[in-house]
């Protein structure tokens, strides 16, 4: 008994002995080993906002910042902040680090992964310079428009960020909360506004960039750059101050829907390409539909994990079975190639086409498989129309 | 000169009995470290402190640790070292710690160490172990040295990461593998043979128990003078 106590004390001793020792080098050595390791941290920060003395966290809990916005560090010379971000296109993921001094944005450094399209990458080099007005100017690229918007977003909310820890106060709405916005205060009384086509050929819908109708019949809301002009179903103009001549087109739009007198009608097809469907009076046909984008047929095939998100289609058919208009609402194919879909260029060759000619429009390069699912979207129309015209099928 | 005496403890670690090329121990972080001159000199230096370090510590305490749990305490003694040196060259020399990695922890167990404790250290006054740690150290230093040398001149055609000019077109990168480094180790085993005239081998003197082999090995010229644990 006496072996085992003298050797469990003498154990525990040299243990002791050893844990004193261990803890006087860990006081010694931890300030040295974290100033390295803060140093190296450092180093992302210094090539942000160069020729900087030092960065401390500022605590961002207590103000309502962007959701992009991981950290931001304000540099101890006064001489500006880095934001540290994070936010995603389609597929492309970005971590950015964006120095900023005096309102303007220094640096806009990013590590990325999986994007797509190469214009994306230099997209940053916009943005050095520029202050809140000049980052909202800069254009997203067409081809590779959700990493771009998403870019956009990111150094506008580094700008807020900024604005708001010092104190200030700013709009830190996305660009599709301060449209959606803009629609609801055009027409009020709209419950869901939906992208809508022309239902006749000469219809006023070309002259805006978009054009919105109310579910429950409420109006029209058109929009032209950062103009809303909202039109109630009486005709009447909701929006002050509208030009004379867009007023007028925003009101023959207007009253080219409630003339139509549009019904909805309760009908899909087999492979749900089809969401929605309105019947004007004269025999217009509205159709609403998910085209199946380049994920769907890559699924089909067994390729690579399920991307499959639809493209979303509005097309409005005359009685005569000649396609008035055509659109591309929203989509997720890839920038460069399928995603020439959702171009005006591409979508507008559809207007005039009938069913035996519509597959005359070129097939998008390098885009088997959108060009397939866009066709088989315009042939569900047709066919929807026989069936619900004639009973065919 | 005498062979209990302080100047021959030191001398003997360097070449007669010297732990890698003679007693053969410690060949891991010999073979893994020494692609580079900086590697190899900065693993046979932190051994050697951790050894001195060890030494002069277990022969501080060979009187007050009880038989039966000696292995035990000296693993802890070691292992507290080898924390110890790791974290001053985590503070002081960054780069150094990175590229030996995971082979600082592996000192802990390295047999030179262990063996030293077990065999000289726990039997010899704190004086002679220290020195023993030296001389060991340097031994173990200088054959790293020798073998980092080869691998890093002629493997890599760098020394010390500088370029050598007439190397660099005509190196041999089959040295900086392990197959290489193998083969340098066994040609500077029969070189140090060669020196010492096939004496040192027969007379070691370290204990079984120092040995990673103890468990399997019944033969050899371990068992030469009857020294088992």
């Amino acid at each position: 008994m006496k072996k085992h106590i003298k050797s469990v004390i003498s154990l525990v001793v040299i243990v002791a002995a050893m844990s004193l020792l261990l803890a006087v080098t860990n006081s010694i050595t931890k300030p040295i080993i974290d100033a390295n390791k803060a140093a190296a941290g450092n180093a992302a920060l210094q090539a942000a906002l160069p020729d900087s003395t030092g960065f401390e966290e500022v605590k961002m809990e207590g103000h309502d910042l962007p959701k992009t916005v991981q950290k931001v560090y304000r540099e101890t010379s006064g001489k500006g902040f880095v934001v540290e971000l994070q936010t995603s296109g389609n597929y492309a993921a970005f971590t950015i680090t964006c120095g900023i001094a005096d309102g303007k944005i220094v640096s806009a450094n990013y590590t990325e992964t999986n994007a797509t399209y190469e214009t994306a990458k230099t997209y940053y080099k916009n943005f050095i310079g520029k202050d809140l007005a000049g980052v909202d100017g800069v254009d997203v690229i067409a081809g590779t428009t959700n990493a771009t918007t998403a870019y956009k977003q990111a150094m506008k909310d580094a700008l807020n960020a900024v604005t708001i820890l010092s104190g200030g106060t700013a709009d830190t709405r996305t660009e599709e909360e301060i449209f959606a916005d803009n629609l609801k205060a055009a027409l009020p009384e709209a419950d869901a506004l939906h992208r809508w086509v022309a239902l006749k050929k000469d219809s006023a819908v070309t002259a805006f960039d978009q054009v919105y109708r109310a579910e429950n019949g409420a109006g029209v809301v058109c929009v032209l750059d950062k103009t809303f002009i909202g039109v109630d179903n009486t005709g009447k103009v909701l929006t002050e101050g509208v030009p004379a001549n867009l007023s007028e087109k925003a009101v023959s739009i207007a009253n080219e829907v409630i003339q139509a007198k549009l019904t909805k009608v309760d009908y899909t097809d087999k492979n749900k390409i089809l969401q929605a469907a309105y019947r004007a009076a004269d025999g217009t046909y509205v159709f609403y539909l998910d085209a199946h984008g380049y994920g769907w047929y890559d699924d089909n095939h067994g390729y690579g994990e399920q991307r499959f998100e639809p493209i979303e289609m509005c097309v409005s058919i005359a009685a005569d079975g000649t396609i008035v208009d055509c659109l591309t609402i929203a989509h997720k194919e890839t920038g460069g190639y399928g995603a020439v879909a959702g171009t005006k260029e591409y979508y507008s060759q559809y207007k005039g086409k009938t069913e035996a000619n519509y597959q005359e429009v070129d097939a998008i390069a390098g885009a088997t498989y959108t060009t397939d699912g866009y066709r088989e979207a315009i042939q569900v129309c047709f066919d929807t129309i026989k069936v619900l015209e004639g009973g065919a099928q | 000169m005498n062979q209990n005496s302080n100047a021959a403890t030191l001398w003997r670690g360097i070449l007669k009995e010297n732990p890698v090329l003679v007693l053969i121990l410690g060949t891991c972080p010999t073979l893994a470290t020494t692609k580079t001159v900086d590697g190899a000199f900065g693993m046979g230096i932190a051994a050697m402190v951790v050894l001195i370090c060890s030494n002069v510590f277990i022969s501080l305490l060979r009187r007050f640790i009880p038989e039966t749990v000696r292995i035990p305490c000296y693993i802890v003694i070691i292992a507290g070292f080898v924390t110890i040196v790791k974290l001053f060259m985590q503070a002081y020399l960054p780069d150094l710690h990175k590229e030996l990695g995971v082979f600082l922890d592996l000192i802990t167990v390295n047999c030179i160490i262990l063996g030293r404790a077990e065999m000289f250290a726990s039997k010899n006054p704190v004086v002679k172990s220290a020195l023993d740690g030296v001389g060991m150290g340097i031994g173990f230093t200088l054959a790293l040295l020798a073998m980092s040398l080869v691998r890093e001149v002629l493997g890599a055609g760098t020394f010390a990461g500088n370029p050598v000019p007439f190397l660099q077109d005509y190196h041999v990168k089959f040295l900086q593998e392990a197959p290489g480094g193998l083969l340098v180790y066994g040609l500077l085993i029969a070189l140090v043979y060669v020196i010492t005239k096939g004496r040192a081998p027969g007379k070691k003197s370290f204990d079984c128990a120092g040995c990673p082999n103890a468990a399997t090995c019944h033969t050899g010229s371990c068992q030469e003078k009857g020294a088992d644990a």
